[in-house]
């Protein structure tokens, strides 16, 4: 706001001149001529002028501070602090109620007078207002202490301020040394201290103030430094936190502990100087050594952070992002610290083959490491128990759970061969297996070997072929797929190329997440839950997770499901995941690797549990060598993680809805046989009865016709 | 030699029936004949011992037995001149008498053990048809281990010895061909070779090839071809087959050019030569080879991109009049979906023989084989002989619990579905051997069961129905004793057969 100094000028400028008038009408009329002058000339004279002068001077500043006075926000100010809200950390909490970890911009422990212990508050006062109970917000001994000291250091060592002041200064004025900063803090805290009671005064100052480490308040600090509640600390420890109120910084014993010391001492001092203490306390206080203990605010380990973290993004979407910082809100999770801990363990199992393929890899990978990262999912809740997003959250907190964008390679079949099932093919039906050319430039690659040979859907299916695969969704249409998977829970942007077919379209893993936990639940995709609910501080529940039937949505029938979970479960039992082969009768899934092994996957599920697991470079480069594929890679933390989690829930196998039968049939040619693997067909379905032609092709020392040569 | 043939002939040389053939070998080495006579001795030592064998079983030995005088003719080769004419004299004796009966020389198993019964479904189907046969009387069905020679010697000397037969139907493996066409010479017994043969050297004119082959298809084929117009012609076939052996003696008949590219059943051989017959190998199109890379850098470089040259392709080009795979419906199928992938769009004229037969030649339908031709020897399935059947009941279905469902009975129509086009594939084999059995003693009883007739008699009168080019039913081929089967022409249009008439379908001669 523009100042408009010259207003007050006029009226000055009136005001002197009818005093002047006024003058001469008051003087004897003699006086206004030859005596005059004589009076004029004496010393009254001048004392009336200058007397004058003082009078209008004083008047002028008077006017000038009730000015300044009426036009300070003086109530506003005083209720900005009384009604100062302290910030609360956000907490995690697992899903046992463990804490996890706690979220904030400054870390508070707001904390009642009452439980503050004594012989601190009695160290705060003796170090910054040992006269607080009988002042008024003010206290002019202090402040004579100060000048005189100052005078003395002839620079300005000492503030004179009490704790009111302090208050007041903390909230809402610069601890630049004016004097019109003194002033308002004067009046202020003069304001305060007829608004509120001594207690409530101290209260807020113990409560409010910085002391260092992000910390505000005694009972912050006292856990930052020592890793304990205040009542736990002793008297030398008390006095080393009262130090801290002076100068937070200076006296941080992180930062210089012998400084820290000289100011306990100097408190101790200060308590012995008011009685607090008695001398021989005050020299058994001096000689107890100060142990610091760091708490860095969390109690679970690193890798529990990631989970933490996508807890939190989704903490603020369902209260803002603004509600949530520093609310004191606790959000109850879903994950468990067991699954978690199962998880990296199975991780750290895998680094010693990790750094292999990275030392094979040496050159590709330019300095680079191999990430990892999983997730498990309760089935039966729909929750998130277990997310590690990489090797090591204290190197990169970036989560390859939920934020990468990766290619899932055959991650991805699933989503063409469901919906293959769906419009009508069976898993008996036969492919010619040779090179395709899509569009006359995308030609997927298969392996060499599998060439000139025939295939069932379901070979096609639990080996991977990528040519069978194309060529199925090509004739099932691109789009229509697309709109499957986006059905299936596939959230990121699918490609509208080929490609995408064997999983070239970037997804994340929760996207996969999403998708299997149709494929194990029914046909019903479940919209996973990481937050089972949210309390606000003041207790109460603001927020809980829908319940698991509101969260899913029916995708495909039961029936075409468990087609696909029986080859899902193939996979494991012959197909590319054949080392998990012991756990196919309880679980399904299917391995995933791009090309050049850039991302190599996993994905698996039983009725109980579905984990998740991607191993690769960070960026997306190439791995040559070292044999990198979901099977060798990813499939191995796979197992680790579900043989555990099999034995500690015993999952049921997956049962068999009505309308669906099971076939042992020839996996290359489809026809029924008493010596080839199990599928599962609708009701209405069923694999050919007889050899094909091309079968007996096949067969050593078959002739297929009577005439010409024999083959 | 004679001292030999006597010390065999002699009593007491053969005191008990096992040791015969032991002794005769024995005294083969001490004498040391000559190397041919050990050589034919060798060779006719199990039919030597069975008719011996035989012979004992039937009384005293004695050189006037007809045994003795077949022996002699076993010997032909190592006697002296005047030896050997009074043999011959023994042989054309024995030559002359046969029963009316027809011996069939069948493996217990060929390929499979149903294909032998359907072999014989066939022959007495054949039997019932023929007015005066009479299956106990006129046919002798004798079966050995196939791979076993002495086997086969044993059973040729009962069928002769014991049954007097008239005809031989056998063969049925081509190693079994040469000890049955010395039959053939040394008796003049008419002999019917069931198996194909790769060549037809050295062959006696009492043999006559029975078997369809895929000579006759061929032919058809380029008669058909050569009626159409076509004469640019590029032959696939897998290493070791014979077509193109076939071919070359019929091009020049039928003014035809053929190039003929051979493979390995391996993907990288079968892409190597669709590759050569689509002209996509950079050397077969330098030019433009060279133009189209030039065009694709440049396009790259405009891109800022690197060209890769796996990148580049030369659009497919066919120059011929007809592409012949000689090989089955499978490979057929992976052919064309390898022409795809090298991005052929359009059909080309495709033709195949009768391996092409099968519903996965259209099951899934791929369009590149609109307008295929296909030869075959049978015609409409549901057009066959009535007691032609399906010799074999469906396999049981089996649960994938381990559960047999009951098996279906057996239906005899089962052929008659897709419009008598195709069968179950199973079937396919013992259906031709019931053809075969029924055509072949069909045949042979036409001739052997004439009152009166020598059996030298029945080699002339063949003889006459290959000159006159009419053999039955069937026709022949001129040059040698081949039966000639009629053949049919199949189209593949929109995913379905079309049969043509038979009419379209007559052979030219060549």
């Amino acid at each position: 706001m523009k100042k408009k100094p010259a207003r007050f000028l006029p009226v000055l400028a009136r005001v002197l001149t009818a005093t002047a008038q006024q003058t001469k009408k008051l003087l004897p009329k003699s006086q206004k001529t030859g005596t005059c002058r004589s009076f004029h000339r004496s010393f009254g004279f001048y004392l009336c002028h200058l007397s004058l002068f003082f009078l209008v001077v004083t008047g002028l500043l008077g006017f000038k501070a009730h000015k300044w006075y009426a036009a300070e926000p003086w109530e506003e100010q005083i209720q900005k602090i009384t009604n100062y809200q302290t910030t609360r950390s956000t907490k995690f909490y697992n899903a046992a109620g463990k804490l996890m970890s706690e979220s904030y911009s400054a870390y508070r422990l707001p904390t009642s007078l009452e439980d503050i212990p004594t012989s601190l508050i009695d160290a705060v006062l003796a170090a910054e207002d040992k006269n607080f109970y009988s002042h008024r917000g003010l206290d002019p001994s202090a402040i004579l202490r100060a000048a005189l000291a100052n005078l003395t250091a002839m620079k300005v060592t000492q503030g004179g301020s009490t704790i009111t002041q302090q208050l007041v200064r903390f909230h809402l004025l610069s601890r630049e040394k004016k004097l019109i900063r003194k002033i308002k803090e004067a009046i202020l805290a003069y304001h305060l201290e007829k608004r509120l009671s001594k207690d409530q005064i101290l209260e807020m100052y113990l409560n409010h103030l910085f002391l260092g480490q992000n910390s505000y308040g005694v009972a912050s600090v006292s856990m930052r430094l020592f890793s304990r509640p205040l009542h736990k600390l002793r008297l030398h420890e008390h006095a080393l936190i009262a130090g801290l109120f002076q100068a937070p910084s200076r006296y941080n014993p992180f930062k210089n502990k012998k400084l820290a010391r000289k100011r306990q001492v100097m408190v101790l001092k200060a308590m012995l100087k008011t009685g607090k203490i008695s001398k021989a306390t005050f020299q058994s206080e001096v000689k107890k050594p100060l142990k610091y203990r760091f708490y860095g605010g969390q109690s679970m380990t690193s890798y529990h952070m990631y989970a933490v973290d996508y807890a939190r993004a989704q903490a603020e979407k369902i209260l803002g992002e603004s509600n949530l910082r520093d609310k004191g809100y606790q959000i109850h999770t879903t994950l468990s610290s067991a699954t978690t801990d199962v998880l990296a363990r199975a991780i750290a199992n895998m680094n010693p083959h990790f750094e292999k393929i990275e030392r094979l890899n040496e050159k590709t990978l330019d300095g680079e490491s191999i990430q990892a990262a999983g997730m498990v999912m309760n089935v039966r809740k729909g929750t998130i128990e277990a997310m590690i997003g990489g090797r090591n959250y204290g190197e990169s907190h970036f989560n390859r759970s939920t934020q990468a964008m990766r290619s899932p390679g055959s991650l991805f079949k699933p989503i063409i061969y469901s919906y293959a099932l769906m419009s009508g093919y069976k898993w008996s039906d036969t492919f010619y297996l040779a090179p395709i050319t899509i569009a006359d430039t995308y030609r997927p690659r298969s392996n060499e070997k599998d060439y000139l040979s025939e295939t069932t859907l379901l070979r096609a299916f639990t080996s991977s072929i990528n040519v069978t695969t194309v060529e199925v969704g090509k004739k099932l249409g691109l789009e229509k797929i697309i709109n499957h998977a986006q059905k299936l829970g596939v959230r990121s942007p699918i490609k509208t190329e080929y490609g995408s077919l064997i999983g070239q379209s970037e997804v994340s893993q929760l996207d996969m997440v999403r998708m299997y936990s149709a494929f194990a639940n029914q046909g019903k995709m479940i919209e996973p839950a990481i937050i089972s609910h949210i309390i606000d501080p003041s207790g109460h529940e603001v927020y809980r997770t829908k319940e698991l039937a509101r969260r899913t949505s029916k995708v495909m029938s039961p029936e075409i499901n468990f087609l696909m979970v029986k080859a899902m479960s193939s996979v494991l039992k012959h197909g590319t995941a054949r080392s998990a082969a012991h756990l196919a009768h309880l679980a399904a899934g299917k391995t995933g690797t791009s090309n050049d092994s850039v991302d190599n996957w996993f994905c698996g599920f039983t009725s109980h549990y579905l984990t998740v697991v991607w191993v690769g470079p960070e960026t997306s480069k190439p791995l040559h060598r070292g044999r990198g594929a979901g099977a060798t890679l990813a499939l191995p933390i796979w197992k680790e993680t579900m043989e555990h989690l099999t034995s500690q829930s015993s999952p049921e196998p997956f049962t068999a809805p009505q309308g669906v039968r099971p076939y042992i049939i020839d996996t290359r040619y489809g026809h029924r046989t008493s010596r080839g693997f199990e599928a599962w067909f609708l009701a209405h379905h069923s694999p050919p009865a007889k050899p094909t032609y091309l079968k007996l092709i096949n067969l050593p020392g078959k002739v297929l016709r009577g005439f010409g040569t024999r083959p | 030699m004679l001292v030999l043939v006597m010390l065999l002939w002699s009593p007491s040389a053969y005191a008990t029936a096992e040791n015969q053939g032991t002794i005769v070998e024995q005294r083969l080495k001490k004498r040391g004949p000559k190397r041919t006579c050990r050589y034919v001795m060798n060779r006719f030592a199990n039919m030597v011992r069975k008719l011996v064998e035989l012979s004992e079983s039937r009384g005293a030995l004695h050189h006037q037995q007809p045994w003795h005088k077949l022996l002699d003719a076993s010997f032909l080769s190592c006697f002296s001149k005047k030896e050997a004419r009074w043999l011959l004299g023994v042989a054309a004796q024995i030559r002359a008498e046969h029963n009316h009966k027809i011996g069939i020389i069948i493996p217990y198993k060929l390929f499979e053990k149903k294909l032998v019964d359907s072999f014989i479904h066939g022959a007495i189907n054949a039997c019932k048809e023929d007015s005066i046969c009479v299956e106990s009387q006129h046919l002798v069905v004798k079966r050995y281990h196939h791979h076993s020679r002495a086997d086969l010697e044993k059973v040729a000397a009962e069928l002769l010895y014991d049954h007097g037969v008239t005809l031989i139907v056998g063969g049925f493996h081509p190693p079994t061909h040469e000890f049955l066409n010395e039959i053939a010479t040394i008796f003049s017994l008419p002999v019917f070779l069931m198996a194909p043969r790769a060549h037809h050297d050295g062959l006696s004119r009492h043999t006559f090839l029975f078997s369809p082959s895929e000579k006759h298809l061929l032919a058809r084929l380029l008669s058909f071809f050569k009626s159409q117009n076509k004469s640019k012609m590029v032959l696939l076939e897998p290493a070791g087959g014979v077509t193109q052996g076939f071919l070359s003696s019929m091009i020049d008949a039928y003014n035809m050019t053929v190039e003929t590219h051979t493979y390995h059943k391996s993907y990288p051989s079968m892409l190597n030569v669709a590759k050569e017959v689509l002209e996509l190998h950079p050397h077969q199109r330098k030019d433009e080879w060279d133009q189209l890379v030039a065009q694709k850098r440049a396009e790259s470089e405009e891109l800022g991109q690197e060209l890769k040259i796996e990148d580049v392709f030369l659009e497919p080009k066919f120059r011929h009049d007809v592409l012949l795979i000689a090989d089955n419906a499978k490979m057929v199928r992976h052919y064309v979906k390898i022409f795809r992938y090298l991005r052929l769009k359009k059909p080309i004229p495709l033709a195949g023989m009768h391996l092409w037969r099968a519903e996965d030649l259209l099951q899934p339908w791929d369009n590149l084989l609109e307008g295929a031709y296909f030869a075959d020897f049978i015609g409409l399935y549901n057009a066959l002989p009535s007691f032609v059947k399906p010799m074999r009941s469906p396999a049981e279905v089996v649960l994938a619990s381990g559960e047999a469902v009951a098996k279906k009975p057996e239906e005899p129509g089962d052929f008659a579905l897709s419009g008598g086009y195709f069968i179950d594939p199973a079937q396919m084999a013992s259906i031709d051997f019931q053809l075969l059995g029924y055509r072949a003693i069909n045949q042979a009883l036409s001739l052997a069961l004439i009152p009166g007739i020598k059996r030298t008699q029945i080699t002339g009168r063949l003889q006459a129905l290959v000159r006159q080019n009419q053999l039955g039913s069937m026709k022949t081929l001129s040059t040698v004793n081949e039966v000639y089967w009629p053949i049919h022409l199949f189209k593949v249009t929109r995913g379905q057969l079309r049969h043509l008439p038979q009419s379209s379908s007559l052979p030219k001669s060549p």
